[in-house]
């Protein structure tokens, strides 16, 4: 998910008041005050992950509390994604759940999933950004050529028109183009639908993490 | 007289990543352990309920095709697994579907 919202960031050139606010939380107990900003940590563990977890919606609002018109919609849209699956994650850890906490989780999953749309755009898997960047090329050959045909036909006014519109039309294509070869069909994406049903039957989700076994590879 | 305790044994979990998970299954990587979810719809709707999987079914196939059945490559193809034994089945009541588990550290 922290890729999402990093592209998401990045996208809307937001990174650094994500990072700046971050930075601002002030100790709590049983919560690590950050030491680093976000993008310089490349290796994060599962206390770091479980800090990122407990202020990551709080963080995220207090960053995107001033959109412009064009970033309104998509903000609103990203809150009400990301809260929904962070407060999923929280209640993952709970030791003991009631039927209230099982139908509250299954509530925060279904808004996440009606929400996650607005990050498609930033699961670009390396094979669609080959091929949209080979279509791209195609594309602006054939543009350039379009152009170099009519060059003597056409004022420059005329041309720089023509460069702009076929610019727009690029942009627009390769938008479209990564938005219908992306997708969210991932096993992980899957698996949450099964943390439901898991805890009538078998416990606390909490007893069954890979944690304990990955703290053996820790030097 | 000494008493004599028995004591049963029985998998309940496997612990485990995936990937490795999926090893041993003998599932591919884009399928779920414990559903015939279809690796297109993964990032589907959450409450839409798909069929368990049953690995006494998937190696009663795998002996089928030992013995010359057709279509069972094509069966496999289709419920995302792959032919061959899966390592937990015939352990004494286990659910090798049931022995995958939530992995918050890897999931969320």
């Amino acid at each position: 998910m922290m890729q999402w919202v990093e592209g998401f960031l990045k996208k809307h050139k937001w990174q650094q008041a994500f990072d700046d606010t971050r930075k601002e939380i002030p100790p709590y107990p049983e919560f690590s005050v950050p030491k680093r900003a976000y993008r310089e940590v490349t290796q994060w563990q599962g206390k770091e992950m479980r800090n990122l977890g407990r202020c990551i919606s709080s963080v995220l609002a207090s960053t995107l509390r001033n959109p412009d018109s064009s970033q309104h919609q998509d903000f609103n849209i990203a809150l009400k994604c990301v809260g929904p699956l962070v407060d999923f994650s929280v209640m993952n850890q709970y030791r003991s759940h009631t039927p209230d906490t099982l139908a509250y989780m299954e509530r925060y999953m279904h808004t996440f999933h009606q929400m996650k749309d607005i990050f498609l755009e930033f699961r670009t898997s390396k094979s669609t950004r080959v091929e949209v960047n080979h279509q791209d090329r195609e594309l602006r050959r054939l543009m350039v050529n379009q152009i170099a045909q009519e060059a003597h036909h056409i004022s420059a006014a005329q041309r720089r028109r023509q460069a702009d519109q076929n610019r727009l039309q690029r942009v627009n294509r390769r938008a479209d183009l990564i938005q219908r070869e992306n997708h969210l069909n991932f096993i992980k994406m899957h698996y949450l639908s099964h943390f439901v049903s898991h805890v009538p039957r078998f416990g606390s989700i909490l007893m069954y993490s890979t944690e304990m076994g990955e703290l053996a590879h820790k030097e | 007289m000494a008493k004599h305790a028995c004591v049963f044994p029985l998998l309940s979990a496997w612990i485990a990543d995936h990937a490795e998970n999926a090893a041993l299954h003998g599932i591919g990587s884009k399928s779920c352990l414990k559903c015939e979810v279809s690796s297109k719809e993964l990032g589907g709707n959450p409450r839409k309920i798909y069929e368990a999987r049953d690995y006494t079914l998937y190696w009663e196939k795998a002996r089928e095709q030992q013995s010359g059945e057709a279509g069972i490559a094509e069966y496999f193809q289709q419920v995302g697994g792959k032919i061959g034994r899966n390592v937990f089945t015939e352990l004494y009541r286990v659910n090798p579907a049931d022995l995958h588990k939530p992995d918050l550290l890897h999931n969320i």
